[in-house]
């Protein structure tokens, strides 16, 4: 019986696509026909003047004019009702152009099987004749839609495929009746699946679909009908939301009744995890649409029901005679489970046979032999040296947003110090303070390792990467913060390489920049100083990517600073409500007024030179006056360093020379400015780090240099230069390496509380027992603050509270109970420290070098407070007079209740950050043989 | 060939950056760069005042009056207190126990009470009198705050002396102190005193012969720890078998170069009948070393000469010292040395005797209290260079408000009715006591300071 055939060819003109000669080409198809349509109707989505008259001119039964919005599915439906009850319909599209042949096939295979409520033809690619775009789709248990041939070359491989699931909606023939029962397309599947879900629908009600693959329909995929060919961002995205949408959809219109709010309650659930998923998988452009369509699908109830409603009146069979057209996990993974091969560009690393290992075991011989106490001692101290909270929980707790481990009632942001502090201390949890001996025994490997690594990124040579990681290890400026127990420095030292590895690469991969965004935060959190200088060369980073790389990588350079942005925004949000910008500069962790450089031309010239200290890197103690000759060991380095603008890679080497002269002016700047304060004396902000970025800039400028070697030297230059600059460097470092053999090195073996043992031992058990510690300073000036639990700790320091320039809103409330507490006998003082939670005094010792005035203060206070019954003295203690409360304090006065809101909302946003930025830098296979195809060198054309 | 040329291009490039890197640093260590420094935060604080406490000296007590425990002490007489504090005030009475008297019904003690951080000015004072076999006189002394060091100055442990160390502590911790006791071996630290506790809210009472037994005129110092102490020395004499009065004196605080007493009162002219040899002696000591004090007495009336003599004081010994015959009338004893000593004045009337102690400098208004017993007078003494105007208001009652010159190197006198309380405001630094003497009685106290208010602390938070 032959039947008759309806066409509804939909046309929607499309911005970049020559819409009007595709429907030139799919009217002049339709006309070549060995079998004619019966009827035509053009459905006009938009108006389009040329386009109108060219559908006026075609043998159109009728023409409807529809919104330019108006989805495909609507279009046909709307465009259905024209269509006689029994004539079967074709859905065409202006961009499916069907071979001579098409509708012969198709119309025959309908007319040969009643059975059959729809037929789908063999689509390919335009442009190409034999790549297969759909034959027949069928979906997973889950209901993902699988493509059966898709991107496969047609070699007549699956002509003889018929019964199928589903099918692209493009070119699809439908029953009549068919369409009429099943009324036709879901229109609330959003461009994707439409065929797929019709098929199902129509199996559901006891027809069969088949697939015709000697029916030929060519298809240019620009979306009018089914999901657009992913050519630019913005097709990916329409293409990424419309297939989740209608994958959703679809879930939550086949399930059952019982398994719908399991199904809804998933949606978002199942957004966040693909989301991590998409990151893992480098594509973070499709997480956008990821939660568009969870969002969409979660809204729409009507739909859903309507679409539920839809199956449930036409089904006939159940759900399980599908089963056997559904794909099947095994049969996905073996069609997916193709790699095509790649020839690698990146060499070997040879970290072990290009002596990189013997290196790093060499740096930790020299630093057990440097540090040999190091090896007994539980914690460390002197210097900037704090101990770490004594329990994992408490490191992690001092570094959120919330009440502040000293402070009268300080509630504000964490620096992210105390993070990078966190970290640290649960890799030795049993006793967190032992990670810094940890890491002072490791500094000198961990340095030789990072300038290795960072080396790799500039030079091929094995010989040169092990002085890249030797030149690192003997910085001046990281042996001073050693030796001087500066561990923020010391941290952002062996970050720094790391840094430059991840940076370096960061525009060309997602990989590199994720974990470039992470070390950033890191050594920004170590080292506040180098943001300035940091952002400029991001700057100059972006610009260059942008000029030399058409803007691709521009993205992810945009990346790197945003996990650092999103993690130091309450602290600068904190500064500046505070009005205190300068703040932001201060160094994190203890305020330590220690050995640093006068900000004076002399101090300036000791910078230039590398070192941060007065004593030149130890010279001064060894060979006094003299110590200013130490700094011409630095020369060999600086003079290779300033030669490598002349050589081959001179981009490489005007870009490292920038880095140094950021860092060398950074260290000029902060050299000058204090912002911090302890015991009332303010404290300049150490430059140790911002001579760390110089020395990254110099080094990296110096191993361009002997990499790229300059034109017309003789062979032998490269070798000796290289030898000079790590002989002097060794030879600068005698001093400080030898310094606790000499006794001159500030780090000690550390005490386990900054407070006397019996505090120390009530605060462990109650981490919220507060200490006032008052420190007279002079005959009428003390210090007064409030410690919090069982020590001050590394990470519990605020530079909020060390750098803020105004008194707090509780500090004149301090202030008057210190001063009633030591100059009165008042008992009010005491009622008014139960009242905010303290429960102990602590009466200090002045600083060394206090007058007999803060010596006679002190003793006036502590008969004073010796007077009142509500304190009971405990005893003299190494650092001063204790009292305890006679009655229990009230408890802390804690967060309130929006501040806690506030602290989660913070915590939540900082973690989903970093979560991203971590699973970015997570490399997977694809990621792997990705960086293969690149060198490892970077900003060298030549073997890029 | 470009190839070359472009080489050639980049090394000049390349060494012109070099060197303007290389001068770019440079110029950037000579020139001055900006400094900034944010100021270490400071709230200044003005600390609250302590509450003012004042323990009394209590009643008149007697040792020995009991036949089965010849050492127990008694209340011979009840010395009643006489209080007044500024409108406004919170004051409270509180007592001290006193496990070393038998009987006691304790002694009293008043805390004027830290209101809006501001505390009101409190004065307060008793006297006894009693007329007994063992006992006779009138004893006044004011109701004083407590010390970390007192000197007591005054007394004796000689035969017929009955003279008894009162310590108080009225404050809420307990006090431990040391009681150095200087005589003719100079300074001894007896074995009852040392590390005495004295408990809370408790007054002790050690007698003076326990702790310098045979010393005729022994100084002693109370060096108190963990909380001051109040301490005073009631001294009675009897010789052969007739008593020949008794008297309460307080501490004098602090050893000075200075030392006035300007409440002298002779009531009794050398010579007349029932007055000993003795009737006005000088009892100096220069604690820590040797030393010359010049001792000048200033009479209340002009006409007189000031008397001035000289008197060499050994380290550690005390020396009384006899201010000869002085006739009736009222003076000022200044002691002026040239290292730090503290002094009191023994005077005799008749069958009584008063102990004066100095009297320190008052700069800024001070309160006291004039107890009920004999004719209270106000007695000044200005030793400075310049006249002074004192302005007496009345501190409650209804007294009217009234002023005392007192002329450079001078002394003057105004009778003050019983039972009153004053402020006195001078106008530069002045001595004051308080005299209360008659026909056979007399007794007086010195006027101190108020507690000097702390002042401000900076604190660094």
């Amino acid at each position: 019986m032959p039947v008759r055939v309806h066409a509804i060819l939909v046309v929607r003109p499309d911005g970049r696509t020559p819409a009007t000669a595709r429907l030139s080409r799919t009217l002049e198809a339709l006309a070549a026909q060995s079998r004619a349509v019966d009827a035509l109707t053009i459905v006009l989505c938009g108006h389009d003047a040329s386009l109108s008259e060219r559908a006026a001119s075609a043998p159109a039964e009728g023409v409807v004019q529809l919104p330019g919005s108006t989805p495909y599915a609507r279009a046909v439906k709307l465009a259905s009702l024209r269509v006689e009850p029994d004539a079967a319909i074709w859905l065409l599209a202006q961009d499916t152009v069907p071979g001579p042949e098409a509708l012969a096939q198709l119309a025959g295979a309908l007319e040969l099987s009643p059975t059959v409520a729809m037929v789908a033809p063999k689509l390919l690619r335009a442009g190409t004749t034999d790549a297969i775009v759909s034959l027949g789709e069928t979906m997973t248990g889950s209901g993902r839609t699988v493509e059966l041939a898709e991107g496969e070359l047609d070699q007549g491989q699956h002509d003889d495929a018929a019964d199928v699931l589903g099918a692209d909606v493009r070119g699809l023939l439908v029953r009549g009746d068919a369409w009429k029962s099943l009324e036709g397309l879901d229109t609330a599947l959003a461009g994707a699946d439409e065929g797929l879900d019709l098929g199902i629908r129509a199996r559901l009600a006891g027809g069969r679909v088949s697939v015709v693959p000697a029916a030929r329909v060519t298809v240019w995929g620009d979306g009018v009908a089914g999901t657009p060919d992913p050519s630019d961002a913005g097709r990916i995205r329409r293409r990424a939301f419309a297939t989740r949408t209608a994958q959703l959809h679809r879930r939550m219109a086949y399930a059952s009744l019982i398994a719908l709010p399991v199904l809804w309650l998933a949606i978002l659930p199942a957004a966040i995890a693909r989301t991590a998923g998409h990151l893992v998988l480098k594509r973070p452009a499709l997480i956008a649409p990821e939660f568009a369509a969870a969002v969409v699908v979660a809204v729409r109830w009507g739909a859903i029901f309507r679409s539920r409603r839809r199956i449930a009146r036409t089904r006939t069979t159940s759900w399980r005679m599908l089963a056997p057209l559904r794909t099947t996990r095994a049969q996905l993974r073996r069609r997916l489970d193709s790699d095509g091969g790649v020839d690698p560009v990146r060499s070997e690393l040879r970290f072990f046979s290009g002596g990189g290992a013997w290196i790093v075991l060499a740096a930790l011989a020299v630093s057990i032999a440097a540090f040999p106490a190091l090896l007994a001692w539980r914690s460390l101290g002197g210097g900037a040296i704090l101990p770490l909270g004594e329990s994992v929980q408490r490191l992690w707790s001092d570094a959120a947003y919330g009440a502040r481990p000293t402070g009268l009632d300080a509630v504000g942001p964490a620096d992210p110090f105390a993070a990078v502090v966190a970290v640290l201390g649960s890799l030795t949890p049993w006793w967190p303070s032992t990670a810094l001996v940890v890491l002072w025994i490791l500094a000198l490997p961990l340095a030789v390792l990072g300038g290795w690594f960072a080396a790799t990124r500039l030079t091929d040579r094995s010989g040169l990467r092990i002085v890249g990681g030797v030149v690192w290890a003997l910085a001046p400026t990281f042996l001073t913060a050693l030796t001087d127990a500066r561990p923020a420095a010391v941290i952002a030292h062996l970050l720094l390489p790391w840094l430059f590895y991840t940076a370096s690469a960061a525009h060309r991969s997602w990989g590199a920049a994720g974990a470039a965004s992470l070390v950033l935060v890191a050594v920004v959190a170590c080292a506040p100083q180098l943001a300035p200088a940091l952002a400029v060369l991001w700057v100059i980073a972006i610009v260059i990517t942008a000029a030399t790389r058409h803007g691709r990588g521009v993205p992810r350079l945009i990346w790197t600073v945003l996990p650092t942005v999103v993690v130091f925004a309450p602290l600068v949000f904190a500064q500046l409500t505070a009005r205190n910008p300068w703040g932001l500069l201060g160094d994190p962790g203890a305020v330590w007024s220690g050995p640093t450089v006068p900000a004076d031309a002399w101090g300036r010239f000791l910078l230039t030179a590398g070192f941060p200290t007065e004593d030149v890197a130890g010279w001064a103690g060894l060979v006094g006056h003299g110590a200013m000759w130490a700094t011409l060991l630095v020369v060999p380095l600086v003079v290779v360093a300033l030669a490598a603008p002349l050589t081959r890679r001179w981009l490489s080497g005007y870009v490292l020379l920038a880095v140094a002269l950021a860092g060398i002016g950074t260290a000029f700047a902060v050299a000058g400015i204090s912002v911090s304060t302890t015991l009332a004396q303010s404290v300049a902000i150490w430059p140790g780090p911002a001579l760390s970025l110089a020395w990254l800039g110099l080094a990296g400028a110096a191993l361009t240099t002997l990499d790229a070697g300059i034109v017309r030297t003789p062979a032998f230059v490269r070798p000796l230069a290289a030898s000079l600059v790590v002989i002097a460097l060794v030879a600068l470092s005698v001093p400080a390496l030898t310094a606790t053999a000499r006794q001159s090195a500030q780090i000690a073996q550390g005490a386990d509380s900054t407070l006397p043992a019996y505090v120390a031992a009530v605060g462990r058990d109650d981490p919220r027992v507060g200490t006032l510690v008052v420190t007279p300073l002079s005959g009428d000036t003390v210090s007064s603050r409030v410690v919090w639990g069982a020590t001050e700790t590394l990470g519990g320091t605020s530079t909020v509270q060390t750098t803020r320039t105004s008194p707090s809103a509780s500090d004149p409330l301090l202030a008057r109970l210190t001063a009633d507490l030591i100059a009165s006998t008042d008992g009010g003082a005491v009622a008014g420290l139960a009242e905010q939670g303290i429960g102990f005094v602590l009466l200090a010792d002045p600083p060394a070098g206090a007058s007999d005035a803060a010596r006679a203060l002190l003793l006036s206070a502590g008969t004073r407070i010796d007077q009142r019954d509500t304190l009971v003295s405990i005893g003299a203690t190494g650092t001063g007079e204790l009292w305890q409360l006679a009655s229990a304090p009230a408890e802390r006065a804690g967060a309130d209740r929006d501040q806690q809101a506030l602290t989660r909302s913070v915590l939540v946003l900082q973690l989903i950050v970093l979560a991203v930025a971590l699973l970015l830098s997570v490399p997977t296979p694809a990621s792997r043989r990705e960086a293969l195809r690149r060198s490892r060198i970077v900003g060298d054309r030549g073997r890029a | 060939m470009s190839g070359r040329r472009a080489g050639t291009a980049r090394t000049a490039v390349g060494i012109a950056v070099a060197i303007g890197v290389v001068v770019a640093v440079g110029a950037a260590v000579v020139a001055p760069w900006p400094t900034y420094r944010s100021p270490a935060v400071s709230v200044v604080a003005d600390p609250v005042p302590t509450d003012t406490v004042l323990a009394c000296s209590g009643p008149i007590l007697a040792a020995g009056r009991l036949t089965e425990d010849a050492a127990a002490v008694t209340v011979a007489a009840d010395a009643p207190v006489v209080t007044g504090t500024a409108a406004g005030g919170a004051t409270e009475e509180f007592t001290l126990a006193a496990p070393d008297v038998r009987d006691s019904a304790g002694v009293p003690a008043y805390v004027s009470r830290v209101q809006d951080r501001e505390v009101a000015p409190l004065a307060a004072a008793s006297a006894g009198s009693l007329v007994a076999d063992d006992v006779r006189g009138l004893a006044a002394d004011a109701c004083r705050p407590a010390l970390f060091d007192s000197w007591l100055v005054g007394g004796a442990a000689t035969t017929g002396a009955a003279d008894l160390v009162v310590i108080a502590n009225p404050g809420d911790v307990a006090a431990t102190v040391q009681i150095t006791v200087y005589g003719t071996d100079g300074a001894v630290q007896p074995p009852g005193g040392e590390g005495l506790t004295i408990p809370a809210r408790t007054q002790r009472v050690i007698p003076l012969s326990g702790l310098a037994l045979g010393q005729e005129g022994p100084v002693v110092r109370i060096a108190a720890e963990g909380a001051p102490v109040r301490a005073s020395l009631q001294s009675s004499l009897v010789r052969t078998l007739v008593p020949l009065g008794v008297d309460q004196q307080s501490a004098i605080a602090e050893a000075s170069p200075v030392q006035v007493v300007p409440d002298v009162v002779v009531t009794v002219g050398p010579g007349e009948a029932g007055a000993s040899d003795a009737t006005t002696i000088l009892r100096v000591l220069a604690p820590a070393t040797d030393a010359t004090a010049t001792v000048r007495v200033i009479p209340l009336d002009v006409s007189d000469d000031v008397e001035e003599s000289t008197v060499p004081l050994s380290a550690g010994v005390p020396v009384d010292a006899e201010l000869g015959g002085l006739p009736v009338g009222r003076y000022a004893v200044v002691v002026e040395a040239d290292a730090d000593v503290v002094a009191s004045v023994w005077q005799s009337a008749g069958s009584d005797f008063a102990w004066l102690t100095s009297a320190p400098a008052l700069t800024s208004p001070a309160q006291f209290a004039v107890a009920a017993g004999a004719e209270g007078v106000l007695q000044v003494a200005n030793t400075g260079d310049a006249d002074a105007t004192i302005v007496l208001t009345p501190l409650s009652g209804d007294s009217a408000e009234t002023t005392l010159a007192v002329a450079a190197g001078a002394v003057a006198r105004i009778r003050l009715p019983a039972s009153s309380t004053w402020m006195l405001d001078p106008s530069g630094p002045v001595h004051a006591g308080v005299t209360l003497s008659g026909t056979d009685v007399l007794a007086g106290y010195a006027v101190w300071p108020e507690d000097a208010v702390a002042g401000a602390i900076t604190v660094h938070p």
